[in-house]
């Protein structure tokens, strides 16, 4: 189908180029979250708008509804939905390309534009980082010199010109956001139901463990968390960060169970706390990590029986916490039976050789101590292999794992440990979670990233109850002291990052500084909602006012920042004279003014004020006094008195009103 | 129909008198008004309203979602409109305006009013739009420190001297979300003669209206001057060495044709109605003056002596347009 002419509208040509530009500059960096065909093919239809406006040709009504049915099924195919944060981005993205196809004038281009701003904010759903924030500005610098060409100018401004007036106004505007960002009031979301697609792409610890699972998360150089102590961190080998504890066993997988009726019971010494606070990464699941073992809850989350913290919704954002942890608590010193049947349940048919072999360990023990004993020393002695790679298990994956392939990480070694135990009669379960972390070297915080992920066991012994059983020290104890990389060696097609010669490289020193950019971004940035907000108003002493206060507050100072504006302004627009005579011109002139003599073309100050003076017989004698002045000052170089002359002036401001004039 | 006209008079006549009662603390001045900050009015346009709008969804989706960013970017654009709400205000600030001239029209015809608007900063002021009346507006870049001006279409509609009243002055720039205006106000007068009639009666000829000794076009004997050839001239009237000393065709006119001089009376015109008669008059001094013959004009109380000049025809026609006029405050 043959484009059809379309009267070009009532704005010039450069100005729809603008358009095409900045729509473009708000599309572009979607080409990082969405199925790139999306963004490709709305950068294809701006690419077609812009040919378009030059051939003074756009395609024709028929043409553009079919190419919206085409956007909208290719994204019903893609997404098998209309609706959620990635169709409907890719939706909005399609449509502004499609925008640029129908612009017939002002009213268009203005729309455009402001959903234009809507897809650069769209940007922020997928990720909030600092180059993303960067691009952001760019975009928004575009759209707003586009939007500077629909003011309505004789002829339209020079590029440089409009970017200058749009750089000005988004640096003026900047300080403005900062004081909006900080007081304006915060309200906690969600404020509708969030689509169920909002944490896809989001890493983290699931509620359950199959084979595999977190071999996955090792493999991720993203940061899970950060923190930082008050005083000095624990060692490596006491960071062991608690995430969901899984106390279900189906034969293949672990699972979190229902824990009707109990509670934790928690036995601590108040003066062996350690308090930190927690920076949590976006993971779209409900934890909240802690060290072993948390001894407070932060607001909003709960503390379930098996000590683990969740929060009641998934965490889409970064989120903040203060935490204070006893790593010599006591834990459930009791075991009600129902709890104690629950953690010593095995499917009737899984692991036969598992059992039998606990069963052999039961004839020769009676201590459990003694047997959880004899379990890892069964894998320190057998010839187990610490691999992120393990061999695919196709049958009962504790019993292959125990006595045929041998080779496996962290889940293998604490599922297949808690099935023991459990076979022996200990009650046990797994805990999963992060072990470790990196210590920044230039910023006294601690990074635990998705590949620091580790499972581990915990078995109840009778007085001291449930007691941290990490089964991998036995056979790679490197992991536990100086990480994943360590553990592994010189590998083996892994990621750069979990080999051993990674840590000290320069790579991971910049890797590193960078972090910490990030650290402070996610900390003062992203973390920042209404309980960061509250926290901060606390410590101004601001927190007592009411919102009310705190609304006017803010509106006192967006109008201190606009008066700086325009006394900056104002300032930079003084009239300025290069000697005394001109300065003294002015105010004649200005006093003239106002009484209704004007300059005429060609006419100087000083011919205006006798001409006044012929007028004004009350001013004749001033007048000419002062002229008097100013001439000889310009023209024989006498000097001048600014004095008098001020004097003079002023005389005659005194007698402003003519006689007789009410 | 009737009742939608009626109904959008009443508009006009309310929006006219809410104005006036805004405006009421300006003074207007003969030719030149400063835009000070009492002078200066701002609203939001649609557009901005639309922003405003968008910024609205755009915090409530950053609330659902706590999304730290989100929040940045709708307070970077809240901020963003603030700021070019002061900077559409200062755009106006302290401008001058100044009428430079309106020459005369006849009614119904449109008349040009000469503006200049003078930028005394030292920043350019970009997309300045000037409208008197509901003609359609002009929009003018005024210089950093300089002046620039336009014509701008002004309707009048009934003979007379108008003062040329309010103008509108107003501005989007930078970002089109805010509108800044004023309504300079002044008392220069426009001076509209009446419409010339289009079916007048011919012009009354010199001979019927003057009555005695009057002589045969081009038979006096005394010379009395020059004026321009007309189609119909006698050969032998021609200024032929004029023509050749200066290429312009002119006639030589003797004493005799004096006594043709045209009378446009009032008071021949019994018959119509006043303004009818004013139209009817106004197309006579115009039919008078391209034929190039003196004219005089007599009108109650006022008479005009013969004459064959530009400021002859200007001096009839005002008088024509001020003819009976009720008075106004109006500079001259």
């Amino acid at each position: 189908m043959k484009g059809r002419p379309v009267p070009i509208m009532d704005l010039p040509e450069i100005h729809l180029r603008w358009v095409a530009v900045a729509l473009a500059a708000a599309i572009l960096p979607h080409v990082l979250n969405l199925p790139v065909w999306i963004p490709l093919l709305a950068l294809a239809m701006i690419a077609w708008g812009w040919w378009g406006l030059r051939r003074r040709q756009l395609p024709g009504r028929l043409l553009r509804f079919g190419l919206v049915g085409i956007a909208t099924l290719g994204v019903l195919a893609e997404f098998h939905t209309l609706f959620g944060r990635d169709a409907g981005v890719a939706l909005l993205v399609l449509m502004l390309g499609l925008k640029i196809l129908e612009l017939k004038g002002r009213r268009d281009a203005l729309l455009a534009l402001f959903l234009a701003y809507f897809v650069v904010a769209g940007q922020f759903f997928f990720t909030q980082s600092i180059p993303i924030a960067l691009a952001m500005l760019l975009s928004v610098l575009l759209i707003t010199g586009a939007l500077i060409g629909l003011a309505g100018t004789a002829r339209p401004l020079p590029a440089r010109r409009r970017l200058g007036i749009a750089g000005s106004l988004l640096a003026q505007s900047i300080p403005m956001m900062i004081l909006l960002f900080v007081l304006f009031p915060r309200l906690p979301g969600p404020l509708w139901a969030m689509p169920r697609d909002s944490s896809a792409g989001l890493t983290g610890l699931s509620d359950q463990m199959s084979p595999g699972r977190i071999s996955d998360l090792i493999q991720s150089n993203a940061p899970a968390f950060r923190a930082t102590f008050e005083g000095l961190p624990p060692p490596t080998s006491q960071r062991y960060w608690r995430g969901p504890v899984l106390d279900h066993y189906d034969g293949r997988s672990w699972q979190r169970a229902l824990r009707l009726g109990e509670t934790a019971q928690v036995t601590f010494a108040e003066a062996a706390g350690i308090d930190y606070s927690v920076t949590l990464q976006p993971s779209g699941q409900r934890w909240l990590l802690a060290l072993d073992y948390p001894g407070q809850v932060p607001p909003g989350a709960e503390l379930t029986p098996a000590l683990e913290l969740v929060a009641p919704r998934p965490q889409h954002e970064v989120r903040q916490y203060r935490m204070r942890s006893y790593p010599d608590a006591a834990l459930d010193l009791e075991l009600s039976p129902w709890s104690r049947a629950r953690h010593l349940r095995l499917p009737e048919d899984s692991a036969p050789r598992a059992r039998e072999l606990a069963q052999a360990w039961l004839l020769d023990h009676d201590d459990p101590a003694a047997i959880v004993e004899q379990a890892l020393d069964h894998f320190r002695e057998q010839p187990f292999h610490y691999t992120l790679r393990p061999p695919l298990l196709t049958g009962d994956p504790v019993d292959e794992f125990l006595f045929e392939s041998r080779r496996g990480f962290c889940e293998h070694y604490a599922s297949s440990f808690t099935v023991l135990m459990r076979a022996a009669g200990i009650p046990a379960r797994v805990v999963t979670g992060y072990l470790g972390g990196e210590i920044s070297p230039l910023a006294d915080y601690l990074l635990v990233r998705q590949s620091d992920a580790h499972a581990w066991s915990e078995v109840w012994l009778e007085g001291r109850g449930w007691v941290r059983i990490d089964p991998t020290a036995a056979i790679a104890p490197e992991r536990i002291e100086q990480g994943v990389s360590a553990a592994l060696g010189e590998d083996s097609g892994l990621p750069a990052f979990v080999r051993a010669s990674y840590g000290a490289s320069w790579l991971n020193r910049a890797s590193m500084s960078w972090d910490i950019v990030n650290y402070y971004w996610d900390e003062w940035v992203l973390a920042f909602g209404p309980e960061r907000q509250r926290e901060l108003l606390e410590r101004l002493g601001l927190h007592r006012l009411g919102w009310t206060a705190i609304a006017l507050i803010l509106m006192a100072g967006l109008a201190a920042l606009l008066g700086l504006y325009v006394l900056v302004y104002r300032w930079r627009n003084r009239p300025r004279f290069s000697n005394e005579i001109e300065r003294l011109l002015h105010g004649l002139e200005r006093l003239l003014a106002r009484q209704g003599f004007l300059r005429r073309p060609g006419e100087t100050v000083t011919a205006l004020a006798l001409r006044a003076a012929k007028q004004r017989p009350d001013w004749q004698e001033t007048l000419h006094r002062l002229v008097e002045q100013l001439q000889r000052a310009r023209y024989r170089e006498d000097p001048l008195d600014p004095r008098t002359a001020e004097a003079l002036l002023r005389e005659l401001q005194a007698k402003r009103n003519p006689p007789g004039a009410g | 129909m009737a009742a939608i006209a009626i109904t959008r008079e009443a508009l006009t006549a309310l929006r006219r008198r809410a104005i006036a009662w805004i405006t009421r603390g300006e003074t207007p001045d003969a030719r030149r008004v400063v835009l000070t900050r009492r002078r200066i009015y701002i609203l939001p346009t649609r557009a901005g309203y639309g922003f405003g709008l968008v910024l609205i969804v755009m915090l409530l989706g950053a609330t659902n979602y706590s999304n730290s960013m989100a929040f940045a970017l709708t307070f970077l654009l809240g901020s963003l409109g603030l700021n070019a709400m002061w900077q559409t205000h200062r755009n106006l600030l302290r401008l001058e305006v100044l009428i430079e001239g309106v020459a005369p029209v006849f009614a119904g015809q449109q008349a040009r009013l000469r503006v200049a608007v003078v930028n005394p900063g030292r920043q350019a002021r970009p997309g300045i739009r000037l409208r008197a009346g509901d003609q359609s507006p002009v929009t003018v870049d005024a210089p950093a420190q300089g002046r620039i001006e336009t014509d701008l279409p002004l309707s009048a509609p009934l003979r007379g001297l108008h003062p040329v009243g309010r103008l509108r002055v107003d501005s989007q720039f930078p970002l089109g979300l805010f509108e800044a205006w004023s309504w300079p106000a002044y008392t220069t007068g426009l001076l509209v003669y009446p419409r010339p009639a289009d079916d007048a009666p011919p012009v009354p000829s010199g001979r019927r209206v003057g009555g005695e000794g009057a002589s045969v076009r081009g038979e006096g004997d005394e010379f009395a001057g020059l004026r321009k050839y007309q189609a119909g001239d006698a050969p032998g009237q021609v200024a032929w060495k004029a023509l050749a000393r200066s290429n312009q065709w002119m006639t030589k006119e003797f004493e005799g044709q004096r006594s043709e001089d045209r009378w446009l009376r009032w008071d021949d015109l019994g018959a119509f109605g006043i303004e009818q008669r004013l139209s009817i008059l106004c197309r006579w001094v115009l039919d008078a003056h391209r034929d190039g013959i003196p004219y005089g004009l007599e009108l109650p109380g006022l008479t005009l002596a013969p004459e064959a000049s530009e400021a002859h025809r200007h001096a009839c026609l005002k008088a024509l347009a001020l003819h009976a006029a009720p008075n106004r405050r109006v500079a001259p």
